[in-house]
């Protein structure tokens, strides 16, 4: 009687035990706590508003269990904010937004400067697009005018865009290469403020993402007059790609997200999957990508971080030839 | 008569019940971020914009608004109080506020800066009103070579600070410029003073160092003065709660002034809220008869830029409504906001959106009143809080501005920063080097090294872009005479012999 | 006060010297206008010539003043200490429970309150933390051991 006692608790037991490991190894990993949403730039900003839209959407399509908490750790251009998820190693429960400014700025402030490498790449979400707007009333109709004027009298032109070494002083070094002529780069610290300074004629020309110039475009201020993409933007059908006219300034401008290093596959699994979900639903086509005028792009954990991988070996090259780069 | 159409338009619409209810929740919304450093206006409407996409976009406006200038009124609370800005906006506050409080005057200096608040509000409404596009035009005549000019000028408004140590005034100065420096510079993209720490490349944060310089210093000190650290001794009548007819007749000027120059430099992009109220402080002390007792109790050092500060939150919303460009940060998840619900602000929202656009407008008029009546009403309840015994008081404020400093970023070596910027605020006062200057030096520190260097890489290298250009030249002219004041009037006083107070 | 006056224009001069040295590593002057190192580097130098003019003022000068450390600068140490060691706990505690504490160990060791003050202020300080800014402004405050 005593024997068999024993025996039925350690078979109870066994079989719980058995239970609960085989359970963890099928079961798939969830989040257990609020998951901190870092946008590492600014209140209003494009990855600010990518953050709170995303975790609007995954909320309202209720495609996580916990809801996602977005923190603003801005400052450095985005290092900052980085820093803090990158420390946070091996914590599942942080998601930062990833945009190629990261990499770059990371490359030219060195040392100490988190790069892509000490973190885990989800998954890429979309593209933003990077236009060459005037004011209306420029002497300027066409990018050729730029360009021919800008042969005439080299490094005269001054076209604005944000911070240093990053996407806009980028792809203006490779237009300037790619055409043979040279402007006058002005950095200001937001996209907010290129614009300000094109209407008040400050500057010829910035570099701007649509949301940026399409509420001053509608009302007939200022005008795109190129797009740094192959093909032409359905939402302005007008305006020529720089690959048209003979110069390859494509820039692949994506919008993703990380995690920091050393977190569980299985946690990785989950996110890359809730993202896909979270893409394939209307809202986000309604809510993100239309509003933004962005471009789908769905790309997976592997391929992000290859994409990722390349454009910061891109970006180096230019950023050799900027002198901000040894 | 169009104006007073569009007036009723909006009135109609800001009067209905459940905006005056979302806009009423703003303003205490408003009122309690103000309360709380680190938190600000920003913030708190990014956090608040995913509950507004079922309600009508001219009711979360109305909302929005209501919190960006309630801000401006709760930040006041604790300047005054405990001496920790509740807001950027608020630090000039500090100064004269809190040695008002120290003077049991608390009341008074709450009930001014919440007259001066309104009365600024008010009249920047109304000009906003007739004026929005002109002003949003005139905005944009400013550059950088302009933004370089009003950087210089203000330096050389600080002078009015270097009265009785003007070496260590200067020395103040320059560790304010140098502080400024550290961090990735935004033109090369380069790190500077940051010694491979990625921490410091966003450099410091104003909120984080004012929380520290201000309030935890302000501790300290305390401590070793125990006579201070007692705010009220004897028992506060219900009338020593408000201002006194000489006090009034002392502000009310001080008031008009802050509300010219705050609204003029709210317009200005990048001008903002924080620049508006030193200027407004700076001059102030300038024009006074007694800049003496400036820094020791003027109310005027509150009135003006109290009014200032409202003004500069309801010019800038020229830029935004006009033109569809943020002028601050809270102006661009404003933007961002707009965006969300659709609706694309900019210069075609007059015609497109006449509703929101009126409705917004003359909200403000009734905002401004709640806020007014709500601060009146809850002065006697805010100074209460000086009779809490100063060792519990000393851990709010302890707490206040670590959380402050905290939710700047969400990061917790900012927590750090704070204390250490406190033990520097507590060494400087005792040593007795202005703390001011430091601060200033900070926000327009990155103002004028940004400015010129952009200025100069449109012109090519040329100088002449600083003196080409009206309202740079204008600046630069006020602030060459700024400098050299203490000269002038030096040797105006040789000439005339000892000036004759005239009253 | 003068020694202590003194020591505070040689750390002014110390910090004027680096800024020099670190700025002078930085481009001086770039393609137009000035580079990432021209302000820092003239920061630098007007630190240190006025620093030098300073503390030639100190000593030159002879006036008495009150002293550097009062009878109640104990006090404040006692203060820092007891906030770098909150700061030190805060990350495993949690902001709630970490300022709770220090809210009422401040209050029993430098004001004297009584401890049943101390402990109802503790908690309603933490629970105050816990509510305003974890539910109601929703901001992620780190949060330690129980999910506090």
């Amino acid at each position: 009687m005593k024997m068999n006692k024993w025996l039925q608790v350690t078979t109870m037991v066994f079989l719980t035990i058995l239970v609960f490991v085989s359970g963890a190894q099928a079961a798939d990993w969830k989040p257990t706590k609020p998951i901190e949403f870092v946008a590492p730039f600014a209140p209003g900003g494009g990855s600010d508003v990518l953050a709170r839209s995303i975790a609007s959407i995954i909320e309202g399509e209720k495609l996580c269990p916990v809801p996602l908490l977005v923190a603003n750790k801005a400052g450095g251009s985005g290092l900052v904010g980085t820093t803090a998820v990158v420390q946070q190693k091996g914590d599942p429960h942080v998601l930062v937004t990833y945009i190629p400014g990261q990499a770059q700025a990371a490359l030219v402030a060195g040392k100490g400067a988190p790069t892509y490498r000490e973190l885990t790449m989800i998954c890429g979400l979309a593209l933003d697009e990077q236009l060459i707007v005037v004011k209306t009333d420029s002497r300027f109709k066409t990018i050729q005018d730029i360009i021919a004027e800008s042969k005439k009298r080299p490094g005269e032109l001054t076209i604005a865009g944000t911070g240093s070494g990053q996407d806009d002083h980028i792809c203006t070094r490779v237009f300037e290469r790619s055409a043979g002529i040279k402007f006058r780069y002005v950095p200001f610290k937001s996209g907010g403020e290129c614009i300000t300074a094109l209407l008040g004629g400050h500057v010829d020309m910035i570099w701007a993402n649509p949301p940026e110039f399409v509420p001053q475009w509608e009302a007939k201020m200022v005008r795109p007059v190129a797009v740094a993409k192959l093909t032409r933007m359905p939402d302005f059908p007008d305006v020529p790609t720089l690959k048209e006219i003979g110069h390859t300034v494509t820039y692949f401008f994506y919008r993703g997200i990380a995690a920091p290093q050393g977190i569980p596959v299985e946690a990785a699994a989950f996110y890359e999957n809730m993202f896909k979900r979270m893409v394939d639903s209307s809202a986000w086509k309604e809510k993100y990508l239309k509003k933004y005028m962005l471009s789908p792009s769905w790309m997976g954990s592997k391929e992000f971080a290859k994409v990722v991988a390349q454009n910061e070996e891109e970006s180096k090259e230019t950023l050799k030839d900027l002198g901000l780069l040894k | 008569m169009d104006l007073l159409q569009n007036l009723y338009m909006g009135f109609s619409i800001s009067l209905t019940p459940i905006n005056i209810l979302y806009c009423l929740a703003g303003c205490f919304l408003g009122q309690i971020v103000g309360v709380l450093p680190g938190i600000g206006a920003p913030t708190a409407v990014a956090l608040l914009l995913p509950l507004t996409f079922s309600i009508n976009p001219t009711s979360a406006i109305i909302m929005f608004a209501g919190i960006y200038y309630g801000v401006a009124y709760g930040g006041t609370i604790t300047s005054v109080l405990i001496n920790v800005p509740g807001e950027s906006s608020t630090v000039m506050t500090c100064l004269d506020g809190y040695q008002m409080a120290l003077k049991g005057r608390a009341g008074a200096a709450l009930s001014v800066a919440a007259i001066g608040s309104w009365i600024a509000g008010t009249i920047a409404v109304a000009i906003l009103m007739c004026f929005a596009p002109a002003l949003a035009n005139f905005a944009l005549r400013f550059g950088p070579s302009e933004f370089f000019g009003l950087a210089f000028m203000s330096f050389g408004l600080l002078t009015v600070f270097g009265a009785e140590e003007p070496i260590k005034t200067i020395i103040s100065t320059l560790i304010g410029l140098l502080i400024a420096t550290i961090g990735l510079d935004v033109v090369s993209g380069m790190p500077r003073f940051t010694f491979g720490m990625p921490q410091l490349f966003g450099g410091f944060d104003f909120i984080v160092m004012i929380c520290g310089i201000f309030g935890l210093a302000e501790v300290f000190n305390s401590i070793e003065e125990p006579e201070e650290g007692q705010l009220i001794k004897e028992k506060m009548r219900l009338r020593d709660l408000f201002l006194t007819k000489a006090e009034w007749v002392a502000s009310r000027w001080a008031i008009l002034r802050g509300t010219i120059i705050g609204f003029l430099t709210g317009i200005i992009p990048a001008g903002g809220i924080t620049t508006a109220s030193f200027l407004a402080y700076l001059a102030e002390k300038r024009v006074s008869r007694h800049p003496e007792d400036f820094g020791k109790g003027a109310i005027e050092g509150v009135a003006s830029p109290e009014a200032a500060n409202n003004a500069a939150s309801i010019s800038g919303f020229a830029p935004l409504l006009a033109l569809g460009i943020p002028g601050s940060p809270t102006t661009a998840v404003m933007l961002a906001g707009f965006m969300m619900w659709g609706i694309r602000p900019g210069p075609l929202l007059f015609q497109t959106k006449p509703d929101l656009v009126w409705g917004l407008i003359s909200s403000k008029f009734i905002g401004n009143l709640i806020l007014l009546l709500m601060n009146i009403f809850l002065i006697p309840l805010f100074v209460m809080i000086l009779r809490v015994p100063y060792t519990i008081l000393m851990c709010f404020i302890v707490i206040f501005a670590s959380v402050g400093a905290f939710t700047v970023n969400n990061n917790f070596f900012d927590v750090w920063m704070m204390l250490g910027f406190g033990i520097l605020g507590y060494i400087m006062r005792k040593l007795s080097y202005p703390i001011v200057p430091l601060v200033l030096a900070l926000v327009l520190g990155n103002l004028a090294e940004n400015s010129i260097r952009q200025a100069l890489t449109i012109s090519g290298g040329s100088f002449s872009i600083f003196f080409t250009r009206p309202i740079s030249v204008l600046f630069i002219i006020v602030g060459i005479l700024a400098y050299l004041s203490p000269v002038i009037r030096w040797a105006l006083k040789g000439v005339r012999g000892p000036k004759v107070e005239v009253s | 006060m003068r020694l202590a006056d003194l020591i505070g224009g040689v750390i002014v001069l110390i910090l004027g010297v680096a800024a020099i040295y670190f700025s002078s590593q930085l481009e001086y002057y770039s393609e137009f206008g000035p580079g990432p190192g021209f302000l820092p580097l003239w920061v630098g130098i007007c630190i240190t010539g006025f620093a030098i003019v300073l503390i030639f003022n100190i000593l030159r000068k002879h006036e008495k003043a009150g002293a550097f450390l009062k009878p109640r600068t104990r006090e404040g140490f006692k203060l820092l200490i007891i906030i770098i060691a909150t700061f030190f706990l805060l990350p495993h505690l949690g902001f709630s429970i970490g300022f709770g504490l220090f809210a009422g160990l401040t209050m029993r060791f430098m004001g004297r309150h009584r401890w049943f003050v101390c402990g109802l202020t503790a908690v309603g300080i933490a629970i105050g933390i816990r509510y305003v800014f974890g539910h109601w402004l929703s901001i992620p405050l780190p949060k330690g051991i129980a999910g506090w």
